[in-house]
């Protein structure tokens, strides 16, 4: 596998080496923020760009590193990179600060941005580790998107709810109520809700991986020699 | 061949058997990456890397002093805009619960702090109409099922209630949250009630014997409510004089 291939980046990002599916890395969040689709989405998104940029950061730098102080130079700029995101957009994307703004130092605490600084932006040049980033972080991003709709779908009844409040009005149209009010399943909203959607996600993606011959990608299993 | 010279110096197995060398070619041959799951590959620009250990400890400090500048920089460019928006934010929720009609003065300026009947501290937010002092605001604190909800109370100044406002729960999505005002029109019924409008005993929900509803599933977080709001309308009636005093 060379990890320059751009096509492979995208797909491992997205779906084979999906950071939530495939590595399991990440579930603080993709548990805890997941109530509602809308939710998860908003949480991705920011994580996503923080992942990108933090990356590019490190994969310039990945030479003045050296091996002993890695891991505290990579928090400092993952911890640097969501102060940054979280100030400018509590100054200029108010509307949508109140909504993420919980979200946002919970990025230093998620360990998929470390994983792919350490495994991947350590050791390759600064564009491949940009787009490694953005793609681990829009995988995240879908993983996050689908727990929080199939929990909201059976918890709440509905699909994207409040997604104005988060991407302005024009988004109104894609809220939907699925199933009349107080039908949900309240227990997919709380927390055992997050358990039980993330590991039947997780089997899902497996079935869909050996239906399609794939071999499967999981941390810790050696598949590829 | 600084990397291969330096093993060879020091014995291949010694050097790598006790560590991971991240620039050591033979290391990234042999390993095999914990989360990658693929063999690691020398990349073709890799420097050799040996420095001493105080090296790092500069690498480690340069790097914290140039983020720590990054991030003061942005400190500064952000406050005044931060500021701006959290007064706004702040005069959003007081409109909610003093009628913009009321007054001609702007509440958030003409704030006074005051201690509630649990010792708390807290500020009250005067509206006035000629000087005359027209409403009040100010945050009451109920417990709720999952903590302490914080609410914003604004009052007339005959003690009517002008409007009550959720500023922050923890309450159970679905559940107790039908206390928020975009997800139900729960909270607005309190509205034009006073300290014995209703009176005493019935101000609680109706399984306690009073007479506002609870929610199907969530009696403890309407009961918060209510404690919450008889308390505010308490520290009114206690406090009248010097709520109201023209100043």
């Amino acid at each position: 596998m060379s990890n320059n291939n751009y096509t492979t980046i995208v797909k491992d990002g997205l779906w084979d080496n999906n950071g939530v599916f495939s590595m399991l890395l990440g579930m603080c969040p993709a548990m805890a923020m997941t109530t509602s689709a809308t939710n998860g989405f908003g949480m991705g998104l920011a994580t996503a760009a923080v992942m990108a940029v933090s990356s590019f950061l490190v994969a310039v730098f990945r030479n003045r590193i050296t091996q002993e102080v890695r891991i505290p130079v990579y928090i400092l700029i993952v911890a640097a990179m969501v102060t940054l995101v979280d100030l400018a957009m509590n100054a200029w994307l108010h509307e949508l600060y109140k909504v993420l703004g919980l979200f946002i130092p919970l990025i230093v605490s998620n360990c998929l941005p470390l994983a792919r600084l350490e495994s991947f932006a350590a050791r390759q040049p600064a564009l491949p580790s940009l787009l490694d980033g953005l793609f681990m972080g829009l995988g995240f991003t879908l993983a996050l998107t689908a727990i929080g709709a199939v929990r909201e779908i059976v918890g709440a009844g509905t699909l994207f709810a409040d997604a104005s409040l988060l991407f302005g009005p024009a988004f109104k149209v894609i809220e939907l109520r699925l199933v009349p009010a107080d039908m949900g399943v309240l227990m997919m909203i709380l927390p055992p809700g997050g358990f039980l959607v993330t590991g039947l996600l997780v089997v899902v993606k497996r079935l869909l991986d050996l239906r399609a011959g794939k071999e499967i990608q999981m941390a810790g299993a050696h598949s590829v020699a | 061949m600084l990397v291969r010279g330096w093993m060879r110096m020091h014995g291949f197995g010694v050097h790598c058997n006790t560590r991971w060398h991240r620039t050591c070619e033979a290391c990234l041959k042999q390993v095999i990456h914990p989360i990658m799951n693929v063999p690691q590959t020398l990349p073709a620009d890799a420097v050799a890397i040996k420095p001493r250990t105080l090296m790092h400890g500069v690498i480690l400090g340069a790097f914290c002093l140039g983020f720590g500048m990054v991030l003061a920089v942005t400190a500064r460019i952000t406050a005044a805009d931060i500021a701006a928006r959290a007064l706004e934010d702040r005069q959003n929720s007081l409109s909610q619960v003093i009628p913009r009609s009321l007054h001609d003065n702007d509440p958030v300026s003409d704030s006074l702090p005051m201690k509630n009947g649990h010792g708390r501290e807290i500020t009250v937010y005067r509206a006035r109409k000629g000087g005359k002092v027209t409403g009040v605001a100010y945050e009451i604190f109920g417990t709720g099922y999952a903590g302490e909800m914080k609410l914003m109370l604004g009052l007339s100044a005959d003690g009517k209630v002008l409007g009550v406002r959720v500023l922050a729960h923890k309450e159970t999505p679905g559940l107790g949250d039908k206390i928020e005002v975009k997800k139900g029109d729960w909270i607005l019924r309190f509205d034009g009630l006073a300290l014995g409008n209703p009176p005493a005993e019935r101000w609680k929900v109706k399984k306690d014997g009073g007479q506002f509803d609870q929610f199907a599933g969530a009696t403890i977080t309407p009961r918060g409510v209510l404690g919450a709001i008889r308390d505010g309308l308490e520290f009114f009636a206690a406090n009248k004089a010097t709520l109201l005093e023209a100043k």
